[in-house]
């Protein structure tokens, strides 16, 4: 399988995870390693002073050699508050790439496509590796990539739905038109929606739900990453052109006399 | 003296730097952000950052996330 190339970073593998949802940290690590992902998400709340912190090693089940953290600005409202987190996180993740999130409504999580693209702006400014999550709309893509973003984020369907392909034709159109990274994020359900987005020409796919609330993630995270395999796969080798028409691959021979 | 950690009071000694804290409160190496006015404070500065009466941090620590 090519190699995903994005901003100054290689990857083999193109299934990204996310590490929400997991029932536990060690079951996380398990499925991090099981998936062969070079890419996991991870996000910051406040700290409550009142608690102990002696024992927060939520990282320390994920940090590994050759991971790379992709911090998210997950519960901000704004671009203003998005640049704040992620100036944030930068400091406590040691790291510039941030994958941004503006999602203001909580029944939706849909992404607010103004403060996304001004943050964005702002965020490439000062010198961050933006990976922008998005509604699955070519303009706006189009302009995040303009704007100098690492790669687009698009979904698939919501966040935690598990709903699958939602926005199938959307997608199309967006990897048509952009030529930086096309993740898709959010909304997968199963390995076999990993092959059709990867199918499709879709660069790679963040999994969290689908995975971290299967029945077994770490079974689940090596289905989703044959998934992607398969897909890209298919990709490259060019899937055959649909028919209206049955299309008769044996002589039709004649039987009677 | 008292000061505010995300708007929660807690008591620290007069002339607490930002790396006592981070001692008194057993926060791990790793994942940890802090904040002045908005303003990020990089770790390498915390043992420079000399905390008055009252002043408000916000204090920011790793999770996981989708």
């Amino acid at each position: 399988m090519s190699k995903l190339y994005i901003a100054d970073k290689v990857f083999d593998s193109r299934l990204f995870l996310g590490t929400s949802k997991f029932s536990s940290y060690e079951l996380m690590s398990k499925t991090i390693a099981a998936s062969n992902t070079q890419m996991v998400t991870v996000s910051m709340r406040r700290l409550d002073p009142e608690r102990s912190h002696k024992d927060n090693n939520m990282l320390k089940h994920v940090r590994r050699p050759g991971l790379q953290l992709l911090p998210n600005t997950s519960g901000v409202k704004n671009a203003r508050e998005a640049v704040f987190a992620a100036e944030l996180s930068r400091v406590a993740f040691e790291t510039n790439w941030i994958k941004l999130e503006i999602h203001p409504d909580p029944k939706t999580l849909l992404p607010d496509p103004i403060e996304t693209y001004n943050a964005t702006v702002e965020l490439v400014k000062q010198g961050f590796v933006v990976l922008p999550y998005t509604i699955a709309d070519p303009i706006l893509c189009k302009r995040l990539e303009e704007a100098g973003a690492a790669c687009v984020m698009p979904i698939a369907a919501p966040i935690g739905t598990s709903r699958g392909v939602e926005a199938k034709d959307m997608l199309r159109l967006v990897v048509e038109a952009c030529n930086i990274p096309v993740i898709v994020d959010a909304g997968l359900g199963a390995p076999s929606h990993a092959a059709e987005v990867m199918e499709m020409g879709v660069a790679a796919v963040l999994v969290n739900t689908a995975i971290a609330r299967s029945g077994n993630p770490v079974e689940m995270a090596k289905a989703f990453q044959l998934a992607v395999q398969a897909g890209r796969v298919a990709h490259q080798a060019k899937l055959s052109v649909p028919s209206i028409d049955a299309i008769s691959g044996s002589p039709l021979t004649s039987y009677s006399l | 003296m008292n000061i505010l950690i995300n708007s929660k009071p807690l008591e620290v000694k007069a002339g607490s730097s930002l790396a006592d804290l981070a001692v008194q409160l057993e926060l791990p190496k790793d994942g940890i952000a802090i904040a002045i006015d908005y303003k990020v404070v990089p770790r390498n500065l915390w043992g420079n950052t000399i905390l008055e009466e009252n002043i408000e941090l916000m204090v920011l620590e790793a999770v996981s996330g989708g």
